[in-house]
């Protein structure tokens, strides 16, 4: 391990596919005082490396798993892994974080990173075991689910505890949505799963017996006594355990926060039945996505008998739920179960998933759809039946799933300007089951995510106006919640802007941004960080890194031909609900968007008009 | 009989009339005995957010806590003059 930069490996390990070759490089210890890891560092790696312009699923591309100074079993939150890469859907900055223990993996295998290169003449997977890494040959292991691989990979592994990252036929078939599974955790948004596939790279391994030594170590057990006792005192802890994401689906439906019918509507007046009879017939334990997590969000859930018979697993988190019921209208939680175990062995990503089924429910319709395409499939809203059958054709590329594998943004443009209305995106990202309508922070932070519409990467800015969080960030200068008006939009772009500044760290530290809605601070991730790498980090310094990260993956989006034009809202989005509680409530609809943008460009210090970064501003960032 | 006091910390407020009320419960009641009385008053007007009446429980991310202690088993134990708070957590996801 490097003198210089404790709580890290030093070293990342560096595949080329194409010749089954592999080399550790010592990183570059300004890099990491920099970036820190996990999306900052990824960010700085790819903007450096890739060609803009580049194919995403060409052998140009790169795939980072990127790990975090925080990525380690003993860190609260710390079982986590970011896959950094050029987006396939959509061409713009692309990262996805799994909850698992590959990211602490990788790290005791000796490494802080894993950069996938190249492109594999046949079907492959990589086994790292400290410092051996081998290049299996995979062609029994080809379009095979993900659970079969995993049960294959298994037996074929060496002894030792080992994490595996596996792509099911989505990723293989290139499906532009397709997720990286770690066993039923998903690096889900974005494609990484397609970019392995185009690889030809079907799974990674890893393994390792290092210890890291932190910076502090004294300083390290007192900083995470004190997470430990936070989070122990926080109610958030509790609810999580008891109910995972899913306990917010009634309330998100009752606060307008729940889009409905392909974004129609913001609000069903269902959830409290559907959210009953989940808790009652589907829902069994909580359970740990890495081993040691002292929240344990994550649900296993089965459906026991009947046509959507389904084993325990782990899923039906809120996103997977709501997407599979009121995006789509549907009633039957046990098909919507059932729907989020055929994504995880799939390999597909449940909310863009959802999503497309949705848009193609709309358009179907509408009489967009050609009847050869259509071949009979019924997709009148809320027909559960057919949801399970058109994910099969997504994942295999087969008739109408061909066209809603490349997401809705390409699906629209394919079958004419009357779809366009009907694909709810942002930069080609899908939008989640979150609605801008419940709060305007979240409609400004859609549009000008990085990754694209998306509701985790970086924030869930409703919290904030409309669920009244704080995450802390008072004392950084963030408004108090309870003074805001959640349908107000006046002041709230320099609020969105630190919002995301402040969420994003756990995507650069490698942690789980959850602990931050069960207590845990920018200053408790400053003082753990100080302890592991033994240089003294404060909150604002976390957050001046993270100001850094967001502007270069700017600068990626913006070099990737991205525009202010790619900062707008879908016009779903600023429609007055259609239906539902919500229905013709004007009030919460964004009424002067372009002024919103203005302000967040402002007070990100890029041009207001253009939104590119302003040259003071790359400067104060020393980004330039 | 004994009485404690129901407080509703900040999401939890916007569901009851007043943010916190007293309840009088017998001797020896429990968290059971206090939810029966908290449906008995609001559980129709609750009945579809928080309150899920068939399970007699609050439904959804409510904790239920006293001073430093999660109250989650309907069995639990209640005393003379304690505080029960319920706090309505955002899960995320």
């Amino acid at each position: 391990m490097s003198e210089e930069i404790k709580g890290s490996t030093g070293r990342q390990l560096r595949i080329r596919l194409d010749g089954q070759t592999w080399r550790a490089e010592a990183l570059d210890p300004e890099k990491v005082a920099k970036y820190l890891g996990g999306a900052g560092y990824g960010c700085r790696l790819l903007y450096d490396e890739l060609a803009p312009g580049l194919d995403p699923l060409g052998p140009g591309n790169k795939l980072v798993f990127a790990t975090g100074p925080l990525c380690s079993n003993a860190v609260p939150g710390g079982g986590s892994v970011e896959l950094c890469f050029k987006s396939p859907l959509t061409g713009a900055w692309g990262e996805s974080r799994a909850g698992s223990d590959f990211g602490p993996d990788l790290r005791r295998a000796g490494f802080d990173h894993l950069i996938v290169e190249g492109r594999s003449p046949g079907p492959v997977y990589v086994v790292i075991q400290d410092d051996q890494v081998s290049f299996r040959p995979a062609d029994h292991l080809a379009g095979l689910t993900v659970g079969e691989k995993l049960d294959l990979i298994g037996k074929e592994l060496p002894p030792g505890r080992f994490t595996v990252g596996a792509i099911g036929p989505a990723g293989e078939r290139l499906v532009k949505f397709a997720s990286v599974m770690f066993g039923d955790r998903a690096a889900g948004r974005c494609g990484a799963g397609a970019v392995m596939g185009a690889k030809n790279l079907l799974a990674v391994a890893v393994s390792g017996s290092r210890k890291q030594e932190p910076g502090n170590p004294e300083a390290l057990r007192a900083a995470v006594l004190e997470a430990m006792a936070t989070l122990k005192e926080h109610p958030a802890s509790a609810a999580f355990r008891a109910h995972g994401t899913m306990g917010d689906y009634t309330g998100n439906d009752e606060k307008g926060d729940f889009p409905t019918r392909n974004w129609q509507a913001n609000a069903w007046g269902k959830g409290a039945e559907l959210f009953d009879r989940y808790e009652a017939e589907n829902f069994v334990k909580p359970y740990p996505c890495y081993r040691g997590c002292p929240i344990a969000c994550a649900r296993k859930a089965q459906v026991a008998s009947g046509a959507y018979a389904t084993p325990l697993h782990g899923g039906a988190e809120y996103e997977t739920m709501a997407c599979f019921t009121a995006y789509v209208l549907n009633e039957d939680v046990d098909a919507a179960v059932h729907c989020g175990w055929l994504c995880n062995q799939y390999g597909l990503d449940t909310i863009s998933a959802g999503a497309v089924i949705a848009f193609a429910m709309e358009c179907a319709e509408k009489g967009l759809i050609p009847p050869e395409l259509l071949d009979e499939l019924d997709l009148a809203w809320g027909n559960a039946a057919v949801l399970p059958v058109l994910l099969g054709r997504i994942a295999r590329r087969e008739g109408l799933g061909d066209l809603l594998a490349d997401g809705v943004r390409l699906a629209a443009r394919r079958l004419g300007p009357e779809a366009a209305v009907a694909a709810v995106h942002v930069k080609g990202l899908e939008g989640p089951a979150h609605d801008g309508r419940s709060g305007k922070a979240l409609a400004l932070s859609y549009g000008t995510g990085n990754r694209g519409m998306c509701h985790i990467h970086p924030v869930e800015a409703m919290a904030w106006d409309s669920g009244k969080m704080d995450w802390g960030l008072q004392k950084y200068g963030l408004p108090d919640p309870n003074g805001v008006a959640r349908w107000g939009e006046a002041g709230k772009a320099p609020a969105v802007k630190l919002l995301q500044d402040g969420l994003s760290l756990p995507d650069i530290l490698c942690t789980c941004k959850f602990f931050m809605y069960a207590g845990i601070t920018v200053d408790h991730w400053a003082q753990l960080y100080s302890a592991l790498s033994g240089r003294p980090t404060t909150g604002a310094d976390l957050l001046d890194v993270a100001e850094r990260v967001y502007t270069l993956q700017r600068m990626f989006n913006l070099r990737e031909g991205l525009t202010a034009a790619d900062d707008q809202l879908p016009e779903r989005a600023l429609a007055v609900p259609a239906s539902g509680p919500y229905q013709g409530e004007a009030a919460c609809v964004v009424q002067d968007y372009p002024a919103l943008l203005r302000d967040y460009y402002q007070a990100r210090g890029w041009d207001p008009a253009t939104g590119v970064p302003l040259e003071a501003t790359l400067k104060r960032l020393q980004l330039v | 009989m004994i009485r404690v006091t129901v407080q509703a910390v900040g999401g939890m407020r916007e569901y009851f009339p007043e943010p916190e009320f007293p309840v009088e419960l017998p001797d020896g009641a429990c968290l059971g005995d206090l939810l029966d009385r908290i449906d008995q008053r609001h559980g129709e007007r609750l009945a579809g957010t928080v309150w899920n009446r068939k399970a007699r429980r609050f439904r959804g991310p409510v904790v239920i806590k006293a001073g430093s202690r999660l109250l989650g088993n309907r069995d639990a134990p209640l005393q003379d003059a304690l505080v029960v708070s319920l706090y309505k957590a955002v899960v995320g996801g």
